[in-house]
């Protein structure tokens, strides 16, 4: 498992949503980003669980609801 | 009783298109079964197929969030053809012998709809 990386984590959602890692910030969010949307939010966690080799639970990948949430919910794997 | 959920999606293709990209990659692996992904690439354009198998999973979800059912996702959800091609689903858990499942897939040249009933018997 690795160590939380905030640094890994927007590269992944600049990556996944195709958008600059200025507008990755807590507010971020799935119900106001036009890019993240049900698809790209799956690709998105593929991604997380590849390169921090974790598995999230399906209740946590509903909870990740914006990028705050998300860093959240992501310490919880990699303490 | 009987209750009756309903879910329908759609997706676009193109957006399957991409296999060679990393977080496709992932993302396929862990949301397809072994069993979907051979059906699909088995064909000589996979991406109608796995858009249309992931519009099913979307329907089915919904329909199942109109019974309350909400422990069940993606990964769970198979979605394979009869040999008739007729599409059917079946859930990879032991909390759903109680539900008759029906799904029926379409798609044109670039999108792929998904259309899902499930009654639950109560």
């Amino acid at each position: 498992m690795a160590s939380f990386d905030e640094n890994t984590i927007k590269n992944i959602f600049c990556e996944v949503l195709g958008i600059s890692a200025t507008d990755v910030t807590d507010v971020l969010a799935y119900n106001s980003c036009v890019q993240w949307d049900s698809l790209k939010h799956l690709q998105m966690v593929a991604m997380l669980e590849e390169t921090f080799k974790i598995e999230i639970e399906m209740d946590d990948i509903i909870a990740m609801e914006n990028y705050a949430r998300v860093k959240e919910i992501l310490r919880k794997y990699l303490q | 009783m009987q209750n009756i959920g309903i879910g329908t999606d759609l997706v676009e293709i193109r957006r399957f298109e991409n296999v060679t990209d990393r977080a496709f990659s992932a993302f396929l692996t862990k949301n397809f079964t072994r069993n979907e992904l051979d059906y699909c690439r088995s064909k000589e354009a996979p991406a109608p197929h796995l858009a249309a198998r992931f519009a099913g999973k979307e329907a089915v979800i919904k329909a199942l969030f109109g019974l309350n059912i909400t422990h069940i996702f993606y990964p769970s959800i198979e979605i394979l053809n009869d040999e008739r091609g007729v599409p059917y689903v079946r859930i990879n858990t032991d909390k759903t012998e109680k539900l008759c499942i029906k799904i029926s897939l379409s798609h044109t040249s670039e999108m792929a709809l998904a259309f899902c009933i499930i009654i639950s018997e109560s």
